[in-house]
């Protein structure tokens, strides 16, 4: 036995062996990135519910060798290949292929809307129904971003799937993106979840430029109560509406009123208590590897990732110029009792915008408790961004 | 629709913000008439409790009966809510 040639083809073909391959070095880049990730997941906080699992997929994903995540498997399936089926993936794939059928599925956006729904008061947002028009207002990120996109080089699909970055909402970004552009997925979300938790920093410059002293002081009145029966029937009647205006937000409108109604009805805490907690965590952990492992060296380290991080953030911007544009016409037409720095709580990032808008007005004045007004626009800004998304999904999805 | 032209991207943008402002604000009305017609329900709970209580209830001398009916009334209300 040739032990210095058995022990040379054991190093040559180990993980540490492929680095020396041609291209092996990006996978070293994958690693750094993923390294930075888990930084600013864990020492920065940075949505780390999300943050350290797509961080740890990436670099699960990224060790050569591993075979967790198979992208040419999913190419094949996403091209139509007929030999590629969920089951050709579960006896082919990784483990990581096997989470990621969930993502492919459409689930894990889903349950975790879910989640959200069940966790969510809507009350001020019946109690105030005209904030709704602040989180219609701040979608106009979305939809400049596509644009942007467009203008950019990106096909229709993957346009769309970077515009949704600027409705501020993580389960809606990777469903759509899923569904037009999954090459695109570990980007998308990177920019997504990175710049939701930049929330308290991109925000409140933008929020004194549009606004005045004199505004960002209204005291609004405190909102009237909202019974029980409405906050039953809101669920129902938003799920009725929504779908059947735009059927392809089944998935999600369905499941985030579902949810939400798990809470409201009073009979099914158990179910509401699972969905809010267990559930959501399960899912969490799945989705969030499974995104992670799709940032392939080959996918990430290109220039159109760059396009979209900075797409991302225009999104973003303008989402919020939206919504204060709202609030500041809100201002004017009832003649000073609406405070404008609710509009910028349009963007769906519930409920960091809505603190925000409460952080910014407590500065201008101390007196001022503006979190439960500015929770209207927030929780409508996820409904404008599934309708949004369920636009999109209709016009590009095929 | 996979390459789309300038054109066409600035009509589907405008046209995707166009619906999700109509859909929100469809929506609105729905919850704004919604809010109206439990407004209304709850009147009327509150009225036919406060008549129902009135015939029950005798104003104590020197005591105007309609204050008393009022505070019946807002009492029947808060054991309904509760």
């Amino acid at each position: 036995m040739d032990i210095l040639g058995t022990l040379q083809k054991l190093a040559l073909e180990s993980g540490f062996g492929q680095f020396f391959e041609p291209g092996g070095w990006k996978y070293l880049v994958m690693i750094a990135i993923a390294c930075v990730l888990l930084y600013l997941g864990i020492g920065k906080k940075f949505e780390p519910l999300l943050m350290v699992g797509i961080a740890f997929g990436c670099l699960l994903a990224n060790l050569p060798g591993s075979e967790m995540f198979h992208q040419e498997l999913w190419d094949a399936y996403i091209a139509g290949d007929a030999g590629i089926t969920f089951t050709t993936i579960i006896h082919e794939g990784g483990l990581l292929d096997i989470f990621y059928i969930g993502v492919k599925a459409g689930l894990y956006p889903s349950l975790i809307f879910m989640g959200v729904g069940a966790m969510t008061d809507f009350g001020p947002l019946i109690a105030n129904p005209k904030s709704m028009l602040m989180g219609a207002a701040a979608q106009l990120g979305v939809f400049v971003a596509f644009f942007g996109a467009v203008l950019l080089g990106f096909t229709g699909p993957q346009a769309a799937s970077i515009g949704i970055i600027g409705g501020a909402d993580g389960p809606t970004a990777i469903f759509l993106t899923t569904m037009l552009a999954p090459e695109l997925l570990g980007p998308i979300a990177i920019a997504a979840y990175s710049y939701m938790a930049l929330i308290p920093l991109i925000q409140p410059p933008i929020m004194k430029a549009l606004t005045t002293e004199k505004m960002r002081q209204v005291k609004m009145e405190q909102s009237r109560p909202v019974s029980k029966t409405e906050k039953i029937l809101f669920p129902i009647i938003v799920a009725g509406v929504v779908i059947l205006l735009l059927p392809s937000t089944a998935p999600l409108i369905g499941c985030l009123m579902f949810g939400n109604l798990l809470r409201e009805c009073g009979v099914t805490d158990r179910l509401s208590d699972t969905v809010q907690n267990a559930m959501m965590n399960i899912v969490t952990i799945f989705l969030a590897t499974s995104v992670g492992a799709t940032m392939g060296a080959e996918r990430f380290l290109t220039m159109q990732t760059i396009k979209i991080i900075v797409l991302g953030l225009i999104a973003f911007a303008i989402s919020t110029v939206g919504g204060l544009l709202m609030g500041d016409l809100m201002y004017f037409l009832s003649k000073g009792k609406i405070n404008p720095l609710i509009g910028s709580a349009g963007v769906s990032a519930v409920p960091m915008a809505a603190r925000v808008s409460q952080d910014v007005g407590r500065k201008s004045n101390p007196n001022n408790y503006l979190l439960m007004h500015a929770m209207g626009p927030n929780v409508a800004g996820v409904i404008g961004s599934a309708i949004a998304a369920g636009f999109l999904l209709s016009v590009f999805g095929g | 629709m996979v390459n789309i032209s300038v054109g066409t991207a600035l009509l589907s943008a405008v046209l995707g913000y166009a619906v999700v402002f109509l859909g929100i604000v469809f929506l609105m009305v729905v919850i704004i008439i919604m809010g109206k017609a439990m407004k209304n329900t709850q009147k009327k709970n509150v009225a036919k409790a406060a008549s129902s209580d009135l015939g029950s209830v005798t104003a104590p001398k020197g005591v105007d009966p309609k204050k008393v009916a009022a505070l019946v009334a807002a009492i029947a209300e808060m054991e309904r809510e509760g």
